[in-house]
């Protein structure tokens, strides 16, 4: 048998494309992450990668062409009651969380089990959960709803950059500068709502908390500036990705774990090095 | 209105809980007011009232006109984020300028300006690169203080700014805010330390059970 | 794992060479293959197969290769066998689809093939089918058996 070039690899479409729409979304993922994980909201991403799965899972029960038409409303949706309940509701913003992520994870797998649409629920669950091939798998329609979302992300945080430094940095400070807070909260919890779900083509559920959250805490080891540690992240996961990638079209591995193995491989480097730097 | 903060009437409290009525205040312009009083006397509460971030139960809390958008300057108490927070010096002090800066995606060249005489007018232009966390307590203080007068402020509120720092950092922090209202800054300070503070102060007032507003004579 | 495949091969061969061949004496001249899916790595074939199983319509009239398990309906009463190619994901433990494949000439059961469910890699010429749901399928024609287990 003998191997295929990665080069040869390169001359399919749908492997282009994989490469452009995981760079872009992985990059989307770590800016956002980075005043994500300094806020001490790592655990969002993970919750609402749930909340995003069953959505997903009754939308391709319900034939959906797209299972981004029902999984992007309902995360976003989850992510304002999240984001309402944080702030001193009866029940604690994370045991809410807790109970609408796993809710839907259980909703989601029962679902699919109970109307089958496919012949291979396991399977299926298994891809959709470890991205082991979705981002290889997409149609048109999700290249140019990623890559599009993908964009208007980053540019959306391009010119919102010093606002998203200041109320990281000290929200309160921001509120008495007159800033809208509620505004941009709500701004920012449908922006990683939407971040989420796109990622998860990429990497897969289970898996899309560490696309937001190792830039960030590994570009954080050796930064020593808010402009830095955004650079660092975006650099290391554009890598980090386009690596993970073409290593899983090469050698045959689950696309998702693969760029998370790279990610956590390159962390430790990362911390490293930060020793060296002290 | 003269005056820079007038209180009449004023009570505060959290959720429907309103504390005890604070006594009628007024801040003129280059007062320094002294805010002390037991714990949970409501001192944060009332400067946080003060810098809008809360508002009163009942009574009239009135402002000069202008200060609410941009006039004061607030040095919050340092919580566990900022102190873990990777960014330069100059960062966080140019974050001041973010009232000014309203819509606009950067900072002009005139608010970069600000942000660089501040830091020097604090003695801090050469930690500028340096990262925030790695700072000793007395320096963040400074660099909080730095980010307060980069806007166009009139009234600078500080809540316990010596909170965790020695004895020396304390009385080199309570020096600089001299100086800083020699100059002409209206203070208003939460303190829990009296003895440095009331030596600069203009004005002393007391929450808590024994409330009370009042005017220091002179000082040596 | 590359090295028993390639041990696997080499014994299977010695084999084949003494063993029934093929009734498909055309594989003595081997045809261009446009579109080899067993070349692939597991993850890109997986995608790739499943685009071909969905929309095959793009792959019409050219040879494709593919690789599975051997499923056959036994050709009984005058009807003849239906055989196809079952199609595995990644992990090798489910099953994507079936391919429906007609050999080339004239086999016959059982003698001409190999054992059901035996790993198999066959080539075709594709061509549109409806199933039963009238959803549109891929069939390869004109098929060789290249390699048995």
């Amino acid at each position: 048998m003998d191997e295929v070039t990665f080069l040869e690899y390169l001359s399919y479409p749908f492997v282009r494309n994989a490469l452009v729409a995981g760079v872009l979304i992985s990059l989307c993922a770590a800016l956002l992450g980075v005043p994500l994980v300094l806020r001490r909201l790592s655990f969002m991403g993970d919750g609402l990668s749930h909340v995003a799965f069953g959505a997903m899972a009754v939308a391709g029960v319900l034939n959906f062409a797209d299972t981004m038409a029902l999984s992007l409303p309902v995360t976003i949706a989850a992510a304002l009651v999240l984001m309402r309940s944080g702030r001193g509701a009866k029940t604690g913003g994370d045991a809410m969380l807790a109970m609408l992520s796993v809710g839907a994870m259980a909703a989601g797998y029962l679902v699919m089990n109970l109307k089958p649409s496919s012949s291979n629920v396991s399977g299926d669950v298994c891809t959709t959960l470890f991205g082991s091939v979705s981002i290889l798998t997409l149609t048109t329609l999700d290249m140019w709803l990623s890559v599009g979302l993908s964009v208007a992300v980053c540019v959306l945080w391009l010119f919102a950059y010093n606002r998203v430094f200041d109320m990281t940095f000290d929200e309160s400070y921001a509120r008495a500068s007159g800033a809208n807070t509620t505004l941009f909260n709500t701004l920012a919890a449908v922006v990683v709502a939407v971040v989420i779900v796109i990622s998860m083509r990429l990497v897969g559920t289970l898996l899309v908390s560490s696309l937001l959250v190792v830039p960030a805490i590994a570009a954080m080891r050796v930064a020593k500036s808010f402009r830095a540690v955004c650079v660092v992240a975006a650099v290391f996961t554009v890598v980090c990705s386009l690596a993970g990638i073409m290593i899983a079209v090469v050698a045959g591995t689950p696309v998702g774990s693969t760029i998370v193995a790279a990610d956590i491989i390159s962390f430790f480097f990362m911390a490293i090095i930060g020793r060296f730097l002290k | 209105m003269t005056n820079l903060v007038e209180c009449r009437d004023l009570r505060l409290g959290y959720g429907s809980n309103a504390m005890q009525p604070c006594p009628d205040f007024t801040v003129g312009a280059g007062n320094y007011l002294c805010i002390v009083g037991a714990n949970g006397s409501g001192k944060t509460t009332l400067l946080k009232a003060i810098a809008g971030l809360i508002k009163p139960v009942s009574g009239t809390l009135a402002l000069a006109p202008g200060l609410a958008s941009g006039g004061i300057g607030y040095v919050p108490q340092q919580g566990p984020l900022q102190r873990d927070f990777p960014a330069s010096v100059r960062e966080v002090v140019q974050s001041g300028c973010q009232a000014m800066r309203g819509w606009r995606p950067f900072y002009s060249s005139a608010e970069r300006r600000r942000a660089k005489d501040a830091m020097e007018s604090l003695g801090i232009a050469a930690l500028a690169r340096r990262c925030y966390r790695e700072l000793s307590g007395g320096q963040r203080q400074r660099v909080l203080l730095a980010r307060a007068l980069c806007g166009d402020c009139r009234l600078l509120l500080l809540d316990e700014p010596t909170t965790g720092l020695d004895r020396d950092a304390t009385a080199d922090f309570y020096s600089l805010l001299r100086e800083i209202n020699a100059g002409g800054m209206t203070i208003a300070t939460v303190t829990h330390d009296h003895s440095a503070a009331l030596a600069s102060a203009t004005h002393v007032l007391t929450l808590g059970t024994d409330a009370s507003f009042r005017r220091i004579e002179c000082h040596g | 794992m590359r090295l028993a495949v390639v041990a696997a091969a080499a014994i299977l061969s010695a084999f084949a060479a003494s063993a029934a061949e093929v009734a498909n004496d055309t594989n003595a001249v081997p045809r261009k293959v446009e579109m080899d899916f067993t070349r692939l790595s597991k993850i890109v074939r997986q995608a790739q197969v499943t685009r071909f199983l969905e929309s095959p319509e793009k792959y019409v009239g050219k040879i494709v290769q593919i690789s599975g398990d051997f499923y056959v309906d036994k050709p009984k009463d005058g009807e003849p066998g239906r055989y196809a190619c079952a199609l595995k994901d990644a992990a090798g433990c489910c099953a994507i689809g079936e391919v429906e494949f007609r050999p080339r000439g004239a086999p016959k059961w059982p003698q001409d093939f190999p054992d059901e469910y035996d790993t198999i890699t066959v080539n075709g010429k594709v061509e549109i089918m409806r199933n039963g749901d009238g959803v549109p399928c891929p069939r390869l024609v004109e098929a060789d058996i290249v390699r048995k287990k």
